[in-house]
């Protein structure tokens, strides 16, 4: 094979600079560095908070790290790196939380439409997260039922806070004192998830 | 770990609280202003303000769940039947707005970019998503409601999206489509080949089986491609790396030989010239060639042929005859 010379070869090739990360080499080994660190404890977290399981929770992983590689500034990831490389990844759970109920929203009224969401391992998710699942549906049925009622009227029923006031004959504010309390409850009882 | 680094209760009391107020839709301007702050403050404040959301998203899954959604019914048709109006007036919209978008449908058109033979050009979408056509590339844009779809209908594309994941974003390639979230990836349809190559993000091929269901190829991340048959994408080479710098060099008007056979690599470069350069021959056409050459600049690649190999250049306005070596 011969190897070519041509005049234009001499020139070096630069990847175009929208495409390559802000970084520089300290901070990629820096990033790299924290990535490898908290690789397993993230994969895990995020493994039982979404229905893909690990399949799901490495792509959340990929996007995390891409996420953290285009950061202008490092300095907040550097005060805190460990909660700062949670909330990426929580966030990027939370937007696929959102996609899966989109996804079970859509399956109901379109046909269309689902033939184009990426297929789940299975309808009911990974062994992990019908696990996280099931701890949660507990954690729900060990609280007073008037909280409950509460949490559940605003999250699956979506009524507004004055709606479940009145259908319970309560004020409002005790209905944002018992969402409250619900939250605090799944925070304490889902506490190994988080 | 360090352990000041995990959210302690008082952190996770404070969040719930925050949710709380702000699920109740009435915070006031100088609350919102609070909760803001309170965020920005701290990390921990975000990550457990973050890990409520999620919690309550979660449970939102398990609306299906007979045991828990058991005593909510009767709840439900008392605060139907008080908002009976207010429904009817729900439905009375939702048929507007439905008759509206039936008759803009009709009037929906795709908007085409195209680029001839030796031009590049770059779109600025609405969404803030960017495109940018390679020469001779023809590339199909419809934005309705949630779906932003593309059409690839020839030549060369790379892709800049804006991310928001409630409009997917979807390239249609012939009877395949690629998906992206925020994300960039170049797609090249070459002689009845789709190849689909990420720079950044996630990106999900999907394409009509023998069957007719739509499936997932692969799943590709940044440094990954592949390379199917258009008319037969179960015909594909799975997910291979790829040199992402040679996939993009077209993007600063170059192009990257690496290895190439010569007859690939003049077909290649003949993508961006009418003058076409000629292989006389077959003498030529497995020789290797490696280096980078600007597009259209046909006397640098008709000199490294010349060097390189003794080719023999006869050329005048409308091609570039390449002969091999006199012996």
């Amino acid at each position: 094979m011969a190897r070519l010379r041509s005049r234009a070869a001499l020139r070096l090739i630069q990847t175009p600079s929208k495409v390559s990360a802000s970084v520089g080499a300290a901070d990629r080994a820096y990033i790299e560095a924290l990535f490898l660190e908290y690789r397993t404890s993230i994969r895990n977290y995020v493994a039982r908070m979404l229905p893909g399981g690990y399949q799901e929770a490495d792509a959340v992983l990929q996007e995390t790290y891409v996420k953290v590689l285009a950061l202008q500034d490092l300095q907040p990831l550097r005060e805190s790196p460990r909660a700062y490389l949670y909330t990426v990844a929580t966030n990027l759970v939370r937007d696929g939380l959102r996609r899966h109920m989109r996804r079970k929203a859509d399956q109901h009224e379109c046909f269309e439409e689902s033939n184009h969401t990426s297929p789940d391992p299975s309808p009911e998710g990974s062994a992990e997260w019908q696990q996280s699942l099931q701890q949660m549906k507990q954690a729900l049925l060990r609280l007073k039922p008037v909280v409950r009622k509460v949490f559940l009227m605003s999250r699956f029923e979506e009524m507004t806070y004055p709606e479940i006031a009145a259908a319970l004959s309560i004020s409002t504010r005790s209905v944002e004192r018992h969402m409250s309390a619900a939250m605090k409850h799944l925070q304490a009882e889902l506490n190994e998830l988080l | 770990m360090s352990r000041a680094e995990v959210v302690d209760e008082s952190t996770r009391a404070a969040a719930a609280d925050w949710f709380a107020r702000q699920q109740s839709a009435a915070m006031s301007a100088a609350e919102i202003e609070a909760l803001e702050a309170w965020l920005q403050q701290d990390a921990r404040h975000r990550l457990a303000f973050s890990q409520c959301q999620q919690l309550s998203l979660m449970s939102e899954l398990l609306s299906g769940d007979e045991e828990l959604s058991r005593e909510l019914p009767e709840i439900r048709k008392a605060v139907r039947r008080r908002n009976r109006w207010r429904w009817i007036g729900a439905v009375a919209a939702t048929v507007l707005v439905t008759i509206a978008a039936l008759m803009l449908k009709q009037y929906q058109t795709i908007d085409y970019y195209q680029t001839g033979i030796g031009e590049q050009q770059v779109v600025h979408l609405e969404d803030g998503s960017t495109l940018m056509l390679n020469t001779d590339s023809r590339v199909g844009v419809r934005y309705r409601g949630k779906r932003r779809a593309l059409w690839l209908e020839r030549g060369e594309a790379f892709f800049m999206v804006a991310k928001n994941p409630a409009r997917p974003f979807i390239v249609n390639v012939r009877e395949s489509e690629v998906r992206a979230l925020g994300t960039a990836f170049n797609i090249a349809l070459k002689a009845g080949d789709v190849q689909v190559a990420v720079t950044q993000g996630v990106v999900d091929v999907q394409a009509d089986s023998a069957s007719g269901a739509r499936q997932q190829l692969v799943k590709m991340f940044p440094g990954e491609g592949v390379r199917f048959h258009a008319a037969n994408p179960a015909d594909n080479s799975g997910v291979v790396p790829i040199n992402l710098e040679k996939v993009t060099a077209w993007q600063t008007k170059r192009i990257y030989f690496d290895n190439e056979r010569l007859e690939d690599a003049i077909a290649e470069y003949n993508r961006y010239t009418t003058r076409k350069m000629v292989l006389v021959g077959d003498t030529l056409s497995d020789a290797r060639i490696s280096g980078v050459f600007n597009t259209g600049d046909a006397d640098a690649l008709a000199f490294a042929l010349e060097q390189s190999f003794g080719a023999r250049i006869n050329k005048n306005d409308q091609r570039v005859l390449i002969l091999p070596a006199r012996d």
